[in-house]
């Protein structure tokens, strides 16, 4: 009878895509912990901004924002990044803009400190807003067989995946003076193959 | 009186498979709840703050960056002295403006702090030093109260602050007092 049922379960089953689906399988939090930068400000980069002045936040500047995603090891993380591609400004009814191009690298490796991470870190194309990878990187082109599955007395293992966000900005020759600002949103999760 | 026969039927086919496809159903729907309740809980977000504060070019500011700091354990013989251009503990200062632009700093040389815990006055005499880029050891000494200096490319220029102070004889409380600079674009 029990065979049956098995048998039945494993028969109605919908073929498994090529990619492990691995939130299925999580079952641990991703902790996300920021760095002693809280914001991407261009007047730490650049004390005097004027209109018509181009700032830029490079990867290997202390301005730039870093993330420790910390997950289980076994698994792929997708990371999404949404921003407008401005930072505002409210003067009375009017909105003024500066063209803001945000930029993001990571590293997988297992890095144990953010200065090691960040002479390491992979930068992302630019125009690409979120990327797929192993927590901890892995030698082999395709993903690896299921991980092991949660069990009595089993800690799985951990990793920290460092993310580091800058950018750079165009402020147009006869901008208003004043405090310009935008928001940038990261989202990670375990890598799902749901549509 | 003959028993009514009890008829014992063959189970029907179509009842069974009737109730198998109920039964996979039942599993579909347990997988793909425990699926989505999976996949729901391992997610995390965050949100900063881009930012910039664009200035005008006729502006100038002022920003203190580090206060000067004294203490009486940095006495010898009753005179402490913090040299502004080699001291970590030198007061510091940014000049922000036009990029390019000359300033005229004006700044006192001598400053009466008083005690804030009880009686009696120190006298203070400051020795600045400044240079238009983030490099104490750089900077030059300026040793009146009066200096034109020329704003970086980033429209920056630093302040260190030090001085001499003779405590030998001084009453024991806390003594505070604020150094002032002025600033002026010179057309």
């Amino acid at each position: 009878m029990m065979l049956g049922f098995v048998a039945g379960m494993l028969v109605t089953m919908p073929a498994v895509a090529q990619r492990i689906n691995f939130s299925t399988f999580a079952s641990d939090d991703i902790l996300i912990t920021q760095g002693s930068v809280q914001e991407l400000d261009f007047n730490q980069k650049q004390a005097v901004i004027l209109g018509g002045s181009n700032v830029n936040i490079l990867l290997t500047d202390p301005s730039a924002v870093v993330f420790a995603i910390e997950a289980n090891a076994e698994f792929d993380i997708t990371i999404e990044i949404t921003a407008d591609p401005w930072l505002e400004l409210l003067v009375g009814q009017s909105i003024y803009k500066i063209p803001f191009t945000p930029g993001f690298s990571y590293t997988n490796n297992g890095s144990l400190t953010e200065a090691q991470a960040k002479l390491q870190a992979v930068p992302v194309a630019s125009g690409f807003s979120g990327i797929t990878i192993p927590v901890f990187h892995r030698t082999g082109a395709a993903p690896t067989p299921p991980p092991t599955p949660v069990h009595a007395g089993y800690v799985a293992p951990k990793s920290t995946v460092y993310l580091f966000l800058y950018g750079s900005i165009a402020v147009p020759l006869n901008s208003p003076v004043g405090l310009y600002s935008g928001n940038i949103n990261i989202h990670v999760f375990y890598t799902t193959n749901i549509q | 009186m003959k028993e009514p026969a009890v008829l014992h039927t063959r189970p029907d086919i179509a009842d069974c498979v009737e109730k198998w496809q109920w039964l996979r159903l039942f599993w579909i729907f347990t997988v793909l709840f425990i699926s989505y309740f999976a996949g729901q809980a391992q997610t995390t977000s965050i949100s900063i703050k881009a930012s910039a504060t664009v200035i005008d070019k006729k502006e100038i500011e002022l920003i203190t960056l580090n206060d000067l700091q004294i203490d009486e354990s940095m006495a010898d013989n009753g005179i402490i002295f913090v040299s502004s251009k080699l001291d970590a503990h030198a007061g510091k200062m940014l000049v922000k403006g036009r990029s390019g632009d000359q300033v005229l700093l004006n700044f006192q040389q001598e400053l009466i702090l008083y005690n804030t815990t009880g009686n009696g006055t120190l006298l203070f005499t400051y020795n600045i030093c400044g240079y238009n880029a983030d490099n104490q050891r750089a900077a030059e000494i300026y040793n009146t109260g009066e200096q034109k200096v020329t704003l970086s490319q980033t429209g920056e220029f630093y302040i260190w602050i030090g001085g001499r102070i003779d405590i030998s004889s001084a009453l024991p409380g806390h003594y505070d007092g604020e150094f002032t600079i002025e600033i002026e674009y010179v057309e």
